[in-house]
């Protein structure tokens, strides 16, 4: 977890924030699965309890109802368990991760971030997966803050990619955003947390494109959030 | 025969299509639409006792949906769904002109009965204007 100078078992404000908007954003897509579910049952009793007053039950679209909502169960079971395994990277403040999992996870936890702005976010794992000592909730967040930046100032149908570079020791994860509507506000909103990022050792690179409205940010996580890298050929949950 | 007409809007089509079917077994018709643009265009040609809104949506959102559908028509009766119903935000949609506020999840009864509030609510404001337009052409005309 980010920890407090005086006390380093509690989350600093930022974290709790962070914390919060992925919590809130998770149990209003549960309440909107259930809220489905709950009025889906509704009707497959009402048609039970017409078939018991002697209309005929309508196999067909029983059957639909019945899917949907099996559907809407295994989309529920989804974000749970992504939200399980967010939860659980404040359980210890040093453990050996594959960030990418982490990185994967963060991304399915934003999407409806996305959604709701008409934004695609496109993941691309590397091939090679990486395993590292560190904190994996302190790079969820740092990612979190740019991504929220990216989010905050694309324009409507824009992308934003997400991929990793290989090509150093170091973890380098690369956001490739456009259109961005307001360039200059993009640098901004990312530089305010320049203090917080800096604690949890990520720097950034931002690179601006204007022709053609596009801002490419390279994160690089230093050796005192992620301790050491070692390469694994396959990826690996360790949650 | 239906006695209420509903417009429910909300990008959840599953929770739509359950809750038009149970609404229309119940008397009441309801017409879906599945975000705020598809819903303006219905609201152009049809006439609606209420419209069901979900506040957050995709694109255009429910406070966005509200002021454009108000722009258009001052007197919709629109009843706000939302999944994190607060005070600050109740306040702020009625403020809008929304004319109720709904927590997530809420039974068919239970938002049948806001129609039908609404409905009540629609005829008298449409009766108030009419007595009103009355008593200004029996002053005006002197008849």
């Amino acid at each position: 977890m980010i920890q407090n100078n005086n006390n380093p078992n509690i989350m600093t404000d930022e974290a709790l924030h962070f914390f919060g908007k992925i919590s809130a954003s998770v149990s209003h897509e549960i309440n909107n699965i259930i809220n489905s579910i709950s009025e889906m049952s509704g009707l497959l009793i009402d048609l039970s309890i017409n078939a018991e007053h002697g209309r005929p039950l309508d196999v067909q679209k029983t059957k639909k109802h019945s899917e949907s909502i099996l559907k809407q169960s295994q989309r529920g079971f989804a974000i749970l368990k992504r939200f399980n395994r967010f939860a659980h990277g404040v359980d210890k403040p040093l453990t050996t991760f594959n960030p990418i999992v982490h990185i994967e996870n963060m991304v399915e936890l934003c999407n409806r971030f996305a959604i709701l702005k008409n934004v695609k976010l496109n993941f691309e794992p590397p091939k090679e997966s990486p395993l590292v000592n560190g904190n994996p909730f302190k790079l969820q967040h740092a990612f979190f803050i740019y991504l929220e930046a990216a989010l905050n100032t694309i324009d409507k149908n824009g992308t934003i990619n997400i991929v990793f570079d290989n090509s150093t020791d170091c973890l380098k994860i690369c956001l490739n955003i456009e259109p961005i509507k307001n360039i200059e506000e993009t640098v901004m909103r990312i530089n305010i947390h320049e203090d917080i990022l800096k604690k949890m050792n990520c720097q950034a690179c931002i690179n601006t494109i204007e022709e053609s409205n596009t801002v490419n940010i390279k994160l690089t996580f230093s050796e005192l959030l992620l301790e050491s890298i070692e390469h694994s050929s396959s990826l690996q949950n360790l949650h | 025969m239906f006695k209420e007409k509903v417009l429910l809007i909300d990008d959840e089509e599953n929770f739509t299509t359950a809750l038009s079917e149970r609404m229309e077994a119940r008397g009441v018709k309801a017409v879906t639409a599945s975000n705020g643009s598809q819903a303006l265009e219905l609201v152009e040609n049809e006439n609606f006792d209420a419209i069901i809104l979900d506040m957050i949506m995709p694109g255009m959102d429910g406070i966005e949906t509200l002021k454009r559908l108000l722009e258009k028509n001052p007197d919709l009766q629109i009843i706000l769904l939302t999944g994190h119903a607060t005070v600050q935000k109740g306040i702020e949609a009625l403020k809008l002109g929304a004319a109720d506020f709904i927590e997530k999840p809420a039974g068919v009864q239970q938002l049948i009965q806001k129609v039908k509030d609404a409905k009540a609510k629609r005829i008298a404001i449409t009766n108030k204007r009419n007595e009103e337009m009355l008593t200004d052409i029996l002053r005006t005309k002197g008849w």
